[in-house]
């Protein structure tokens, strides 16, 4: 079933990278929890919608806002990614890199939950892992 | 003119189906531009860009979201006079899950002297008819 989990968000990142958000969104759950509370905003959206303007939001303080996944690690009825997100301020133009981990939690095949991070050892914790 | 328009348009796709990128930056204006509209708003990337070798850098990072294999089929290629309405489906299989993919977008090419100097992109068929005034 984990690995599973680990292939359902490997296909949400896919769908959401190229752009095919019904994909994105019919694995993800419409009550879902999307807690972004470390950004400046410190907020947790919930369903579709509110997934749909967190991104908005987040990519909109960026000018050539790139993702790479570059790990998904598979914890159970969780399962961490670590991403690399680049681009420049908008605003300032200053070239801009940074590792971000979410938490996905997973149930009924769907996303329920998403949380982000900054360390690896909160993402580890948080999905009730050790290093 | 308004066919070559077309051929432009459809050649560019089959030189990306092809991987020929000389071909398909050749086909564009110096000061092209790339607007994305509708639920693309959300997607990475979505400010588009301006300029041939922003074009082209968006275009390859969006194929780089995709294995290698990806392919376009053209479903409807419009002439406009100096603007080409395609439907366009793409078939991949995801970077990260390997899972394969199918979608289905609509766009519309602007044309001067037998260069692509606009390029919107469409979530659908019916947002791009909607927008070239043909809606059905």
């Amino acid at each position: 079933m984990s690995q599973e989990n680990v292939e359902i968000v490997g296909r949400v990142f896919d769908a959401y990278l190229s752009g095919d958000f019904e994909t994105a969104f019919a694995l993800i759950d419409p009550e879902v929890e999307f807690d972004v509370s470390i950004r400046p905003e410190g907020k947790v959206y919930r369903g579709h919608e509110g997934v749909a303007e967190a991104l908005r939001t987040w990519t909109g303080t960026w000018e050539a806002f790139r993702m790479e996944v570059e790990e998904l690690i598979d914890a159970g009825e969780h399962v961490i990614s670590v991403e690399r997100q680049s681009g420049r301020g908008r605003g300032s133009g200053l070239p801009l890199s940074q590792t971000y981990f979410s938490v996905f939690t997973l149930a009924r095949g769907k996303i329920t939950r998403i949380v982000w991070l900054q360390s690896r050892a909160e993402a580890f914790e948080a999905a009730g892992l050790r290093e | 003119m308004s066919q070559e328009h077309v051929q432009v348009v459809v050649g560019q796709f089959e030189s990306t189906n092809a991987r020929d990128f000389d071909a398909v930056m050749e086909a564009y204006a110096d000061d092209v531009v790339l607007e994305l509209h509708g639920r693309h708003q959300t997607f990475v990337g979505a400010e588009g860009a301006v300029g041939k070798e922003a074009v082209g850098k968006w275009f390859g990072e969006w194929f780089k979201t995709f294995d290698v294999d990806y392919r376009f089929e053209i479903d409807e290629a419009r002439d406009l006079g100096d603007r080409v309405l395609i439907v366009a489906t793409h078939h991949a299989r995801g970077r990260i899950s390997g899972v394969p993919t199918t979608q289905q977008a609509g766009w519309l090419y602007t044309l001067r002297d037998g260069k692509v100097v606009r390029c919107v992109a469409y979530p659908d068929r019916e947002e791009a008819l909607e927008a070239a005034g043909l809606s059905e």
